[in-house]
């Protein structure tokens, strides 16, 4: 190559973005600095950056109820490709349907839910790549339990408008595939298969057998569990979640987070107690996460210092304790004493329990200044974060 | 053994002599060097060429440089992804990469294939913040592109990219 053509075909690069000839896992990191309308504006630069970006910008598609027909024909999931597009600006529906990974149906609706399932289902269908699922909706779950077998939905997470809505594992059943589960809003309940819930509900709550265990649902792939203002009934246990046998270590599950932000009487029941004394639902488990959102009306009722057991926990890789006022030091004392295991350890704490500001400042400190002795010794990552006072 | 020094040689023939350490910053250069080492380990005295083919001369400079004035900083994790996407560029490195376009393109590039991971996160980093937040006018006349869209075509993509809109 002569030294003018490479000259000629510099300035000819120079014309165009040379940005879209960066690999992919760089573009990606880009992206992950910028918001999706940032992504949208820069794909509407011309008709080499659509082109280059359609991946990028249809990877998350968001809709709320009334719009999942507007979807459905917009991108012709039923009938054959009817071109909608210019003739100079073809656009293969089917390629961009196929782009989309991620879809949130926002803004819950009881109305249209229950009506629009099956044009859910049917969209779900057709986006072949999609594995993050997201759905609002206005009470209980039953309405999952009209979706066709989903076994590409790797993430999954539920919000129900109504605070303690019945949610049962078994309507996950066409989700078995579930690594990420979200749910916000629930309260879990026991149904046997098949028969009248309201029945079995009371059947559920006669007794707490073990055998009858292994006949419920799970879910065998989870691997992080969060559950948001959620709740649960006797005899419902988290262990359900993942529950194979009490002697089989073959689990999946990895990180738990537990958080409230709502006011709410389950957090003074005894099942919440037990569930913090035995925090631990599978032997796999390595982080544990408990957020309190230093919401004054729960952290005033519920004394997690006291209930959360220490013993379980040294057993974990990470732990984070946020927006829970802790008294004094002891908790950290014993959770650190001689325990190697723990290498990442967060917390932050309100201060509602203090007589002044100046005594939680002493703690913090002290807490801190524990944590760097710790952190000298061994590889521990820790942070206090600071809350913000009520 | 810290005096120790290596030649880079770029994709234009181009050497640069640096100090071990200096070089080392690249994880490809890096590995390359403990491979030969094993090789012939006796051999210490002989002097070590490192042909860099995809990276030329101009742009293997300003990577060099980057690398002297990093000589003694100790990086955060590179496998806390969390980490590495919210620290904000160093100001050195922001004066640093205030070159032209495709010189900060090509600095990326080396910095991507030579691994060197701290240089291509502020690079990738500077690029992102050229776009966040601009109307796809500005990006173009930031980056000196022509719209080739028919106003229909626009109007299309438009309603098409309604789904796609963060809400």
């Amino acid at each position: 190559m002569s030294p003018p053509l490479r000259k000629k075909q510099k300035r000819g690069k120079e014309q165009e973005l040379h940005l879209l000839s960066f690999p992919n896992e760089l573009l990606s990191f880009i992206f992950s600095r910028l918001s999706p309308r940032d992504i949208i504006n820069l794909s509407l630069v011309n008709k080499k950056h659509r082109k280059c970006l359609l991946p990028f910008v249809f990877r998350s598609v968001t809709m709320c109820w009334e719009e999942i027909e507007k979807f459905t024909k917009a991108f012709n999931l039923r009938a054959p490709t009817v071109d909608y597009s210019t003739p100079s600006y073809n656009l293969s529906t089917t390629r961009l349907v196929s782009l989309v990974t991620s879809l949130s149906i926002i803004e819950a609706n009881n109305k249209l839910e229950w009506h629009l399932f099956n044009h859910l289902d049917l969209i779900i269908t057709k986006l072949s790549n999609i594995n993050d699922l997201s759905i609002k909706i206005s009470s209980a779950s039953f309405c999952l339990k009209y979706f066709a077998f989903k076994d590409s939905i790797k993430s999954l997470t539920l919000e129900t408008d109504k605070i303690n809505s019945l949610f049962n594992l078994e309507h996950l059943n066409q989700f078995s595939s579930i690594e990420n589960l979200t749910l916000k809003n629930f309260r879990f309940v026991n149904f046997k298969n098949g028969t009248n819930e309201n029945e079995d509900y009371e059947d559920a709550t006669s007794d707490f057998e073990k055998a009858h265990h292994e006949k419920l649902f799970h879910l065998p792939c989870i691997t992080n569990l969060s559950l948001i203002n959620c709740s649960w009934d006797y005899p419902f246990n988290l262990n359900q979640f993942v529950y194979k046998s009490p002697a089989s270590l073959d689990h999946s599950l990895s990180s738990i987070i537990l958080s409230y932000s709502e006011e709410n009487s389950f957090l003074l029941s005894e099942r919440f107690k037990h569930y913090l004394s035995n925090p631990i639902i599978s032997p796999s488990l390595q982080s544990f996460t408990l957020d309190l959102k230093n919401n004054k009306d729960i952290v005033k009722y519920v004394n997690i210092e006291t209930y959360l057991s220490i013993v379980k926990l040294r057993d974990l890789k990470s732990v984070s304790l946020l927006g829970i006022p802790f008294q004094d030091c002891d908790f950290f004392h014993s959770l650190f004493d001689g325990n190697d295991s723990i290498s990442s350890f967060r917390i932050s704490f309100s201060g509602f329990c203090f007589r002044d500001k100046n005594q939680k400042l002493q703690l913090e400190g002290k807490i801190a200044s524990h944590l760097q002795d710790l952190a000298g010794t061994r590889h521990l990552r820790w942070r206090v974060f600071r809350s913000p006072e009520c | 053994m810290s005096e120790a020094t290596v030649t880079l040689i770029s994709s234009d023939k181009q050497k640069f002599q640096v100090s071990k350490k200096v070089a080392e910053k690249s994880v490809l250069i890096k590995n390359l060097i403990s491979d030969m080492n094993q090789d012939d380990d006796d051999d210490d005295e002989e002097e070590m060429n490192i042909p860099v083919p995809n990276v030329r001369a101009a742009v293997l400079q300003k990577v060099i440089e980057w690398a002297e004035h990093h000589k003694d900083t100790n990086f955060p994790d590179v496998d806390d992804e969390d980490t590495r996407k919210s620290t904000p560029v160093d100001e050195w490195d922001k004066k640093f990469l205030e070159v032209d376009q495709e010189m900060l393109y090509e600095i990326i590039l080396a910095a991507n294939y030579m691994n060197i991971r701290p240089l291509l996160d502020a690079g990738c980093k500077i690029v992102a913040e050229m776009i966040r937040g601009k109307s796809p006018d500005e990006i173009r006349k930031i980056f000196n592109i022509d719209n080739d869209f028919t106003p229909e075509e626009e109007a299309a993509i438009k309603r098409e990219n309604e789904w796609a809109e963060d809400r």
